[in-house]
């Protein structure tokens, strides 16, 4: 493994650091968690009007980072990635409250709330499934093909099914560009699967 | 409308692109959330405006793609959970 110093870890976008924690390099880990913490913090204070509960959802926003880093697909911002498992958590302990039981949330494995976002499949599918595996193959081409601005929202929308709230939140974006960008990442994919689909120019 | 926020893309554009208004009607056509009055004008402003048309079929069939292409990710076992 080539060393990395820390001052070029520093000039490293998330994605960049992401895919250098997976390579083992643990630092990197410590630098998104320096530059995320606090807006993590400020973000879930939305949800939860409560610092306490915010300083838990926080460390285990982290250690699901940390425990899931080989499930992390540049498909999506890194910012998203966690942004989504944290709204995920922060969903996941509202409903525990509300139940009024005193459980800790990483210690419901059977909630499907509580599981990490997986964006990759890496599995083998039996024969019958090949046809639809083909097609789901297209599709993720096609959505790496989406320019970055309208892939994000489109996976928080229509694979995360987030509201459209909560993607403003998150992209930190106007409710109308976010609304727009969702109805043109949309548009942009199914032309994307249309040009895939024609058939080719024969020359003679 | 934030324009100036849209990435540039090599789409066709159309009035979605500037009206705010029609923006809402789209996304909320597009997630079923429209009265019956409110559906049956949105539909006539589509059927005499051909552009706008042609986005809306195409960004509601892209919204049915990614909802299978949700289906598949979520019915996958998370090897992490």
């Amino acid at each position: 493994m080539q060393a990395v110093s820390r001052a070029e870890l520093q000039k490293m976008s998330d994605e960049d650091l992401m895919e250098k924690f997976q390579s083992g390099y643990e630092q990197a880990f410590n630098l998104l968690v320096d530059r995320y913490q606090d807006r993590l913090h400020n973000f879930l204070y939305r949800y939860t009007h409560n610092h306490q509960d915010c300083e838990d959802l926080v460390q285990e926003t982290f250690f699901r980072v940390f425990r899931s880093r080989d499930s992390y697909e540049r498909i999506a911002k890194f910012s998203t990635w966690m942004y989504t498992i944290a709204i995920n958590l922060a969903k996941s302990l509202y409903k525990k409250k509300k139940r009024m039981t005193k459980v800790t949330i990483h210690k419901d494995p059977d909630d499907s709330e509580d599981r990490p976002m997986k964006l990759e499949d890496t599995d083998i599918l039996p024969d019958d499934s090949l046809h639809e595996k083909m097609c789901i193959d297209e599709l993720e081409k096609a959505l790496m093909k989406l320019s970055e601005d309208f892939r994000e929202v489109v996976v928080l929308r229509d694979i995360q099914q987030l509201s459209y709230e909560e993607i403003a939140e998150i992209a930190d974006l106007p409710m109308g560009t976010v609304k727009s960008r969702i109805n043109r990442g949309r548009a942009q994919l199914q032309e994307l699967l249309e040009n895939y689909y024609q058939p080719e120019t024969i020359s003679a | 409308m934030s324009q100036n926020l849209l990435p540039s893309i090599p789409m066709k554009s159309t009035a979605f692109d500037s009206d705010t208004v029609l923006t809402e009607f789209l996304t909320d056509y597009l997630d079923g959330n429209l009265s019956t009055a409110e559906r049956e004008s949105f539909e006539e402003y589509l059927s005499k405006n051909k552009d706008e048309r042609n986005f809306m079929r195409k960004a509601l069939k892209g919204k049915k793609a990614l909802t299978r292409l949700a289906k598949h990710i979520n019915n996958k076992p998370s090897v992490t959970a």
